[in-house]
């Protein structure tokens, strides 16, 4: 039998660790359960960047995750790649480290997007052998992340939730449950949320990401620029009851807010959190029928019912760019990145 | 079509320029393997990928090319980058990269105005990026300079600091930067005008861009410090950088030799050279 999270720790609840917010974060070092980095925007070997990790690393638990690895693609990740990862994990000390269930480019191009795959039995197959070969090249747990999606394919055979349990299942590897990118999906593609949740299986659930998003109508865009919505909060409770208490990410990467408007979300988590710990410790829901259709409800596309987006996202958050923060220096021919 | 084929195809309707609702061939593809719904035809939905794709790197090149698309102004900049994403696609994970090639297409790419302007623009952004992520070495250890025997100078190699990049610019494109960064931002100091362009009349320069802790600084040199550190850069030994150097500043090696240890004093302060490797 599996133990819950694989025997991972639950770290309780944190948020991204995203430029902006450095100057305030690094001064008055809020109490945090842990941080997320992207991997990629550290993976240079020196720097800014690692100068800024090296002091999120005085305070925080940090853990890794990435938007590039691309596991799906045409070509099985770059060894090269791979490494880097595992350096920084040593320096990290991640408890483990995650992508998504994606591809990301073909033919030498690296479209830095996180796009859908086909769900067939051929990738179920691929993508397992190589996350195995991922987790045993990293040295620490590996987990993938369900993607939001904005299209659908007419070869998959599988359902989503059977697409990635199945290869979880068969690489023996952790889910990296984004509750968010369930309703933004089943919005998109006409699915049973609740179903979506029910379905995964809970116990290789090693953490969960939460956000905001577009709704532009047609469609739903997952550009983690808001607060996470009433019926992704449901859908979250609703995951932590099934799979206990797991290690949850609120995720902002566009429109940043002031840090406290991202620590009361951090905060709402932990409340949401522990009502559904709770319910589940007395074998209940904080979920009704009603509530349940509700949530179905709210996932059902209606053109027409649209959230303001100014159309670009930021799947990862934005980089640490040398230009986007640099300041005049305290020398005349200096200038400073802070 | 297997997975790697669809991906294959999918990818290379992502770089195209021109709305994928107006492809034929994009059309034909979206029916054939994409779902689309009572919402969005399969070639809208894959629309929304493609769009994405520009949206995304185009937002990246903003962050890192601030200079350049300030002489460029809005359309001519949406043209240049457009053009560049669909002739030079990102080949690297790390997004910083994408720019890399931008001052060579730049200078390749007929009827673009002021040419020489951007082309030095956009190499010294560029070199922002890089010394912005480059390794953090050791500094030169003092020690290891005094045991450099003296008849072995000539044969020994500098290591430079990889966070240090040398520049010839046509145009003093640092202070047009910093005022065009300034008007970006709403400076108030910044002139409310539009900067004008040409921004100066040609005014040869040659710098360091180098970043030491946390700052990245531009540093003035010589002309022929410059022709040095660059020979030096290439990984010639001290002895081949000095004629290389001499010649390319248009001086003699011993009118250069003689300049030697003031700017190697001045070079191991800054941290430009951060080992001396001496070969038998």
């Amino acid at each position: 039998m599996t133990a819950p999270r694989l025997g991972l720790p639950d770290l309780g609840v944190g948020v991204g660790l995203r430029v902006p917010h450095y100057r305030r974060l690094f001064a008055e070092r809020p109490p945090l359960d842990f941080v997320e980095i992207i991997s990629e925007n550290f993976m240079g070997v020196g720097g800014r960047p690692r100068y800024h990790l090296g002091r999120a690393l005085e305070t925080y638990r940090v853990v890794q995750h990435g938007v590039a690895l691309g596991i799906g693609g045409p070509e099985a990740p770059p060894r090269e790649y791979v490494a880097r990862l595992r350096e920084l994990a040593t320096i990290t000390k991640t408890p483990w480290v995650s992508d998504h269930f994606c591809w990301c480019g073909a033919g030498g191009a690296h479209l830095h997007d996180l796009l859908p795959l086909p769900f067939t039995r051929e990738l179920v197959r691929t993508v397992a052998d190589r996350a195995r070969a991922v987790e045993d090249a990293l040295g620490v747990p590996f987990a993938l992340e369900n993607t939001s999606s904005y299209l659908t394919y007419k070869g998959s055979v599988l359902a989503e939730w059977e697409f990635i349990g199945e290869i979880a299942e068969r690489a023996d590897i952790g889910l990296l449950f984004d509750v968010n990118n369930v309703f933004v999906t089943a919005y998109n593609h006409g699915l049973d949320p609740v179903e979506f949740v029910r379905r995964v299986p809970h116990e290789r659930i090693v953490q969960i990401h939460l956000a905001g998003h577009s709704n532009l109508g047609t469609h739903i865009i997952d550009t983690h620029d808001g607060q996470v919505i009433d019926p992704v909060w449901d859908l979250y409770r609703l995951t932590i009851e099934h799979a206990g208490p797991v290690s949850t990410l609120v995720e902002w990467d566009d429109k940043l807010p002031e840090l406290e408007v991202l620590l009361a979300e951090a905060e709402r988590a932990k409340m949401e959190r522990q009502r559904a710990l709770e319910a589940r410790a007395r074998s209940g829901s904080t979920l009704d029928a009603a509530q349940l259709e509700a949530i179905r409800d709210a996932a059902r596309a209606r053109p027409g019912a649209v959230t303001p987006g100014d159309g670009g996202w930021h799947q990862g958050g934005p980089r640490d760019a040398a230009a986007a923060s640099t300041a005049e220096g305290d020398e005349g021919t200096g200038e400073a990145a802070e | 079509m297997n997975a790697a084929a669809l991906q294959a195809e999918f990818a290379r309707f992502m770089r195209l320029r021109r709305d994928l609702t107006k492809n034929e061939d994009a059309r034909r593809f979206a029916d054939e393997h994409l779902g689309g719904n009572e919402r969005l035809s399969p070639v809208e939905q894959l629309e929304i990928y493609r769009e994405q794709f520009f949206l995304r790197h185009t937002e990246s090149l903003v962050e890192d090319f601030p200079g350049l698309g300030g002489i460029l102004g809005q359309a001519a900049w949406d043209e240049l980058v457009w053009a560049y994403l669909a002739e030079v696609p990102p080949t690297s994970h790390d997004l910083s990269e994408l720019g890399a090639g931008l001052p060579a297409f730049i200078a390749a790419r007929p009827g673009l105005e002021h040419r020489e302007l951007l082309v030095d623009m956009a190499t010294l952004e560029y070199s922002h990026v890089a010394v912005f992520g480059a390794p953090d070495r050791p500094k030169l250890d003092p020690q290891k300079l005094a045991s450099v025997p003296e008849d072995a100078w000539e044969r020994a190699r500098l290591l430079t600091d990889p966070g240090l990049r040398v520049h010839r610019s046509r145009y003093p494109v640092i202070a047009l930067r910093r005022r065009l960064v300034a008007a970006r931002d709403g400076d108030a100091t910044a002139p409310s005008e539009p900067v004008p362009l040409p921004a100066a009349e040609p005014e040869p320069r040659h710098f360091a861009v180098h970043r030491r802790e946390r700052l990245i600084y531009h540093d003035e040199l010589e002309r022929g410090a410059f022709a040095l550190l660059q020979a030096v850069m290439d990984g010639a030994p001290l002895g081949a950088a000095c004629e290389t150097a001499a010649t390319r500043a248009e001086t003699s090696v011993e009118a250069l030799g003689a300049q030697l240890g003031r700017w190697f004093q001045e070079w191991a302060a800054r941290g430009y050279v951060i080992d001396v490797i001496v070969t038998q």
